[in-house]
């Protein structure tokens, strides 16, 4: 309904567990490049409201080039900027306000598992889950202060590791004021499983979030069908 | 009474945050330029929010020691007011508590026999109604004789007739020109006629009037200077349909054109918005109107059917269009549980605002308030709403429970990601 068109920063991003996706050693794109993108999906962009963009592949705030290239979104005409984020980095120094005020309106943060010691075994970054949270609360704060509408969205890639916390995972974000939670389920879980999905999508709703599910059929969603963007798109593309 | 013939009255409203009541404004002006009740009534307006406590408010009401207190009923506060009231009622036990607005007077006498606390409910139009009521307080005359309230009577629950509704609305005095209300900056409201050319069965923005009666353009013209002089630069009209003909709009622009130019903005008129086309977006835009307010509520032709709604997808665009393109801001909204509505014409609906890219997009769940045609008709129409709570809808035929629950979430975060965007691009 509201279309992000993914641009890639680079890859090697933190988006799931370490023991399930293997990871790319981190590399970055040019920033020029990526600006020629920008220019390029404006031209092209067809269907209001957009431009949007989500600046993904690897984790946005280790690009050296975000703020230009934030700054090269922004002049050519992007309506939304999202970044995908284990949001760390949004708690460190003034970096939640700082990408508020270049332009940025959209967050995806990933979360693992719901507690510390479960998160930073899954993301093999110690401390990773406290600063994920103190992250997200540094965006809202900031939005509040800069008084600026700024969407926040939860992000879990569902496998074995993650699946029994995703209920859990979801208070967590409920909890940061995020307002939907995409669950993203790689191919390979049984469809048997996804009562977990169905919990987490429920406890959103009960939790006045919405939820996404990517990577399952609507057959198997049933009467949850309408958590899945194809359910609610038509027309196709990514959506938020 | 506090004194020999002399009646202390306390007007309460409870609203949104920085919003004063118009309507309490309006009973109050008429009825102090009522001669018989001149040096026998007098009035204190508490314009509060509908935030607060109510026993912080039956605090403040109490050191007021009034005889009557008026209170205005919205579907916002409804809850509120009956908490009040029953704290009022043992607070202050020979208090008469009169109750009027649109959400009590259409069902006046199931509310006095659900709330023992309450002894009057003014029905319809309540200027005239409640002056008289004063009169007969202050004449020691019987209450159930006055046209347009339901009360209570020797035991049981009486109403009286209907009240016709005021010929010249020129007679209730500009609670702004007699200097009973003080305009706030960005909330002060003009009213130019009441009454509504449509009947959405799920809007009571007509009251049942029937037919659209005119305050006077000279006394529009001089409330709109009056708030302007006060040093108000943004305010609103109250009128349903501000583009209400093309002729009207040319006035109202030609008369707020020249204190715009000087800074007066106008925000959130409400327009039919299949009647703008470029001459009379410009037209608005002239007005100051940097804001507006609009449908289509529901895109489903079932829904539309029910309640009495025209809808043209084109002719709803191409309007949209046309203020955007004059820089005016509009906000699209869509209501949630209108009976003939599947979950299908609820993403359509949508679908269909999100592709508009208006600026503003309002999702809400169907109310069903009480004197609309869905009240009147829920039961037919299988509507399952809390009565005793704030109306709201349960479930339809059409959407069940959850489903009606997925689909606020969903629209919540559909809304929140929609205005998440950079301004300057808009």
């Amino acid at each position: 309904m509201i279309r992000f068109r993914p641009v890639q920063l680079g890859v090697g991003g933190a988006a799931e567990c370490r023991l399930c996706g293997g990871r790319e050693a981190p590399s970055r794109r040019d920033a020029v490049a990526v600006a020629e993108e920008f220019s390029v999906l404006a031209d092209e962009w067809n269907a209001a409201p957009g431009p949007n963009v989500l600046l993904c592949g690897c984790e946005p705030f280790s690009h050296p080039d975000l703020p230009e290239i934030v700054g090269a979104a922004v002049a050519a005409g992007t309506e939304r900027i999202g970044l995908l984020t284990d949001a760390i980095a949004l708690g460190e120094a003034d970096n939640a306000s700082g990408a508020i005020a270049s332009g940025v309106r959209y967050v995806e943060a990933i979360l693992l598992a719901p507690n510390a010691a479960e998160h930073d075994r899954l993301s093999g970054i110690p401390g990773s889950f406290d600063a994920a949270v103190a992250g997200m609360e540094a965006l809202v704060h900031a939005a509040s202060v800069a008084e600026e509408k700024v969407a926040l969205v939860g992000r879990v890639v569902v496998c074995p590791h993650t699946l029994k916390s995703l209920p859990e995972i979801t208070l967590v974000f409920a909890k940061a004021s995020a307002s939907a939670v995409r669950y993203v389920v790689r191919k390979e879980l049984c469809a048997s499983r996804l009562e977990w999905v169905f919990a987490a999508l429920d406890t959103a709703v009960v939790s006045r979030m919405w939820g996404w599910v990517d990577g399952v059929s609507l057959e198997l969603l049933g009467d949850r069908a309408l958590h899945a963007e194809a359910a609610v798109v038509v027309e196709g593309g990514a959506s938020s | 009474m506090s004194g020999e013939g002399f009646l202390k009255v306390a007007l309460v409203a409870l609203n949104a945050t920085g919003y004063q009541s118009l309507a309490l404004g309006y009973i109050r002006a008429f009825a102090q330029a009522d001669p018989r009740l001149q040096g026998k009534v007098g009035f204190t307006t508490l314009d509060l929010s509908a935030d607060l406590d109510p026993w912080w408010l039956a605090y403040r009401l109490a050191q007021l020691k009034p005889e009557v207190v008026g209170i205005s009923v919205m579907c916002w506060n409804r809850c509120l007011v009956c908490d009040l009231c029953s704290i009022l009622r043992k607070a202050l036990p020979d208090v008469r508590i009169v109750l009027g607005g649109p959400e009590v007077g259409p069902i006046a006498e199931e509310v006095l026999a659900r709330n023992s606390a309450l002894d009057v409910i003014v029905r319809g139009e309540g200027e005239e109604t409640f002056a008289e009521l004063l009169h007969a307080y202050v004449k020691g005359t019987p209450v159930w004789r006055v046209d347009g309230v339901t009360c209570r009577r020797e035991g049981g629950i009486v109403s009286s007739p209907d009240r016709g509704l005021l010929s010249r609305l020129d007679d209730v005095p500009s609670p702004y020109l007699a200097g009973v209300m003080q305009p706030n900056e960005g909330t002060a409201y003009i009213e130019t006629y009441r009454g509504c050319p449509h009947s959405c069965g799920y809007c009571f923005e007509g009251k049942g009037y029937g037919r659209i009666r005119y305050f006077s353009n000279e006394r529009v013209e001089a409330e709109v200077d009056a708030l302007f002089s006060a040093g108000v630069r943004t305010f609103s009209f109250i009128d349903p349909v501000f583009n209400l003909t093309r002729d009207r709009l040319v006035w109202l622009s030609g008369v707020l054109a020249p204190y715009v130019a000087r800074g007066l903005r106008l925000h959130t008129v409400e327009v039919d918005v299949e009647h703008i086309d470029s001459t009379a977006a410009k037209l608005l835009r002239a007005a100051g109107v940097v804001s507006v307010e609009t449908g289509p509520q529901s895109v489903g032709p079932e829904a539309l059917r029910i309640c009495k709604r025209a809808f043209d997808r084109e002719r709803f665009a191409s309007g949209v269009a046309a203020l955007k393109a004059e820089g005016i801001a509009v906000e699209c909204d869509l209501i949630v549980g209108l009976p003939g509505d599947h979950t299908s014409d609820v993403l359509d609906g949508m679908r269909f605002v999100v592709g508009l890219d208006p600026g503003i997009m309002q999702m809400s769940t169907l109310h069903v308030l009480p004197g609309t045609d869905l009240w009147n008709r829920a039961d037919e129409l299988g509507l399952d709403m809390m009565n005793e709570l704030s109306h709201e809808i349960v479930c339809s035929q059409e959407i069940g429970f959850t489903d009606l629950r997925r689909l606020e979430a969903l629209g919540s975060a559909i809304t929140g990601v929609y205005r998440a965007r950079l301004e300057s691009t808009t």
